[in-house]
Formats: C-alpha cells, structure tokens, sequence
C-alpha cells in the first residue's frame, strides 16, 4: 500500500523547487533553453495564427451579415464624405510636409524596415505583448522601434530569439516611452495601463493638453526615434496629488489585431 | 510505454503552441483558452497524484517556455491544480460515475479560477509590473472560454485511452 506521506512530500518537493526557480533565479537565464522550444515552436506557430487569423474573419463575417445593409449604408455616406475630403487633404498635403520639416518629424522612408509576420500574442487579452517571426538572424536587436505601415509606433523589441522575438506592446504596463503632444508640445512619459490603454502622465499643469491632440515620440534620452505617430488624447485629467496633468491615448491601430509589423532597425 | 510518453509530450506541446498562436485571434474577449489546463484536469481524474504530477510540473514548464512567461510560473499552478483535483476526486468520485462529466466541468472551473489567481499572484509576488490581477472580464471569459474547450475535448480525450495517458479508473472502494 502507498503510504500517504509520500504524495504530500512528493507535492510539498515539488512546490519548493518551482518556488525557488520562480523566485530565485536571475532574469532571462533560461533564454537558451527557451530558444530551444521556441525553435521547434516556430513552424507550428506560424501556421496556427494564420488559420486562427482565417478563422477569426470566418467568425466576424457570420457576426456581421447582419449589420450588413445598414454598414453599406453608413459606407455610402462615409465615401461622399471622404471624396469631399480628398480634395480639402490635396491642399493640406504641402502645407503638412512644411510642418514636418519644422517639427523635425522623420518620414518613413528614412528608416531601414524589417517586416515581420506576428505568429503569436498575449493569450490573457491584456495585449501586452505579440511574437514576430523574425529574430536574431534577420538582424533584429532588443530595445528596436516597432511601427506598423504609416510610421504608426506600437511598441518596442523586447527578447530575441534566433528566429522570433517578443514585442512589448505600448499598453504594457512595464512599457514607458517619451512622447509629446504634436500640436501644442506638452511632454510627457507615455505608460501602458495594464494591457488597457495608454496614458501620458507627468505632464505639468503648465502645458497645454486637448482632446483630440496627436501624440508622438519625443525621441528624448532612448533609441525611439522623434515623430513617430502613437494615437489621439481621448481625455485628459489631473492626478490626485494636482501636480502633473495625465491623457489618455486612444491608439491609432487595434494592437490585437496586428498581422504585420516592422522593426526599424537603423536611421538611413 | 515510450510511444504513449512521446504521444503526450507531443500533445502537450502542440495544446500549449495552440493556446498562444491558434485561440487568441478565435475566442471572445482576445481571452485564450488554456487547454493544457483542461488537459491536466481530465488526465488528474483519472490518474493518481503521485503518477502524474511530474507530467504537471512537465506541462507547465512547456506551456511557460512557449507563452514567453517566468519559468515555473504555470507549473506550479499545474501542480497545485493537479494536487487539488486528486484531492477532491478521491473523495467525491466514487459514488458519483455517471455525473463524471458534469463533475470534470466543476472541476474545470474550480481549476481555472484556482490558476488565474496563482499566475496573478506569483505575478505580484515577483514584481512583474504588467499583471493585473483581478478583472470581473477577464474571468468570466477565461470561465467561458475554458469550458466550451473542455465540453469539445472532453469526449476525445476519455474515449481514446490507448492515445491519452489515461488509466480505465482507479477509484475502488477499500
């Protein structure tokens, strides 16, 4: 007969030695082990978020049959309005390349790119983080920018592996970047709320902050760039203490619906 | 023997790929099911604590190298599930055969209630700043999501014993 004793040692054992790893060991150490994994992992994960990403448009497509025709409907209007705004946009299309020459912002071009595949995301839907399919061999480095097609910033690179790395999302709450408001020059840290949302916080009481006000990338004391697009104020608030104002960022990009992404891997 | 152990290897590692890479982008709420999880539920009934709670600590392991989480996070709350579920099966099974299923299911939740608090906790606890610890939300998603996995797995997994690490039963009245 088994004697009891040995399932509760084997549990306390067991427990003590997982505790000890958790705590105690020294930060990325089992990297290279993970690689291992990871590596085997790969071919797997890749091929599963794409059928998950086919899946998911099967499923959304069932749910919107239904709104169908009053979405066509919503269409028809939004294209007139946007024909009209094509026209007003030809005329502001200098008048935005001179003020990006004054501002000092970076268009795209200026970067060398690296696109990169997401293969995998944070599966507790506090989109703090996704997995690319490019690493280590295709010159990817940790702390590099990570933007999606229109200079739009959405986090940083966090871990590399040899052919995936980890992107730190903005809405991470380890996450925290330079920015400013575009319009008025209000600088702030721009911190993740939990896999929430964004928020710009120690920004004084003596700048001027608006709601729908473009946040970009400072490019102040880190590797991020200057005038890297981020999102829009959606409300801006005081802390309790009264002494800095905070605003909460509505992202430009749904992060949890990112495909492609691109690591800028050095100015030109 | 060897066959059955890379069979579950192989099982565990494509369920903990499938919960980074396949459920996000599927389930409701971006919240994935943890089918490890489940699998560790199903597979605790119908084993004994101390056959198989290596293959807890295994899981666990796998599942927190691949979800780029701190090593041995998931595998304690693996072990501690796994402890529990032998715990409470052995008590309560045995007169109750025919309700398996139903009393998996509670055991599902129990489960997944238990390891949302654990990582979360053990997340505090070592000062990762980007846990949140408790959202009304997200549990009732990781709740619903974890049990429609578990009433589509639940069948395939008991039914192919000779596939899964699965004994007949070792429940007996002494």
């Amino acid at each position: 007969m088994k004697n009891p004793s040995d399932k509760y040692f084997k549990f306390i054992a067991g427990l003590v030695f997982l505790l000890v790893l958790v705590f105690l060991n020294p930060k990325n150490i089992f990297n290279p082990v993970r690689g291992i994994f990871l590596g085997m992992a790969y071919p797997f994960q890749k091929t599963f978020y794409l059928t998950s990403e086919k899946t998911g448009d099967i499923f959304s497509l069932f749910s919107s049959i239904s709104n169908l025709k009053s979405e066509n409907g919503n269409l028809l209007r939004e294209n007139n309005t946007l024909s009209a705004r094509i026209a007003e946009l030809a005329g502001q299309k200098k008048e935005n390349e001179d003020l990006r020459k004054e501002l000092q912002l970076t268009p795209r071009k200026d970067f060398q790119l690296e696109a990169m595949t997401v293969i995998a995301q944070d599966s507790n839907g506090l989109g703090s983080w996704i997995m690319t399919d490019k690493g280590k061999n295709s010159g990817i480095e940790t702390g590099m920018p990570v933007i999606v097609y229109d200079g739009i910033l959405v986090g940083k690179v966090s871990e590399v592996y040899a052919n995936s790395s980890k992107i730190n999302l903005l809405t991470d709450s380890a996450s925290s970047i330079n920015a400013n408001d575009l319009a008025t020059g209000a600088k702030g840290i721009l911190m993740g709320e939990y896999g929430l949302g964004i928020a710009l916080n120690m920004v004084a009481q003596t700048e001027v902050l608006n709601e729908g006000d473009d946040i970009v990338t400072s490019g102040l004391g880190e590797t991020i760039p200057k005038g890297f697009l981020i999102g829009k104020v959606a409300q801006v608030k005081s802390t309790p203490d009264k002494l800095f104002q905070q605003a909460l960022i509505t992202p430009r990009v749904k992060y949890s619906e990112l495909d492609t992404v691109f690591a800028v891997k050095r100015s030109l | 023997m060897l066959y059955q152990n890379i069979l579950t290897i192989s099982f565990i590692f494509l369920a903990a790929v499938t919960k980074i890479s396949l459920f996000p982008e599927i389930f409701p709420g971006h919240i994935a099911p943890d089918i490890l999880l489940i699998l560790i539920i199903i597979w605790s009934t119908h084993k004994t604590f101390e056959s198989f709670w290596l293959w807890a600590v295994f899981a666990g392991l796998i599942l927190d190298a691949v979800s780029l989480e701190r090593i041995g996070v998931n595998a304690i709350s693996f072990l501690v599930i796994s402890f529990g579920v032998d715990f409470l099966s052995r008590r309560f099974f045995i007169s109750q055969r025919r309700g398996m299923f139903f009393w998996t299911a509670g055991l599902v939740c129990a489960g997944v209630i238990t390891n949302y608090f654990l990582v979360g906790g053990i997340h505090l606890a070592s000062g990762n700043l980007s846990a949140q610890f408790f959202s009304w939300h997200d549990l009732f998603f990781e709740l619903l999501n974890n049990l429609i996995v578990f009433s589509l797995i639940y069948l395939p997994v008991t039914n192919f014993k000779s596939i899964f690490p699965i004994e007949k039963s070792r429940l007996t009245v002494k």
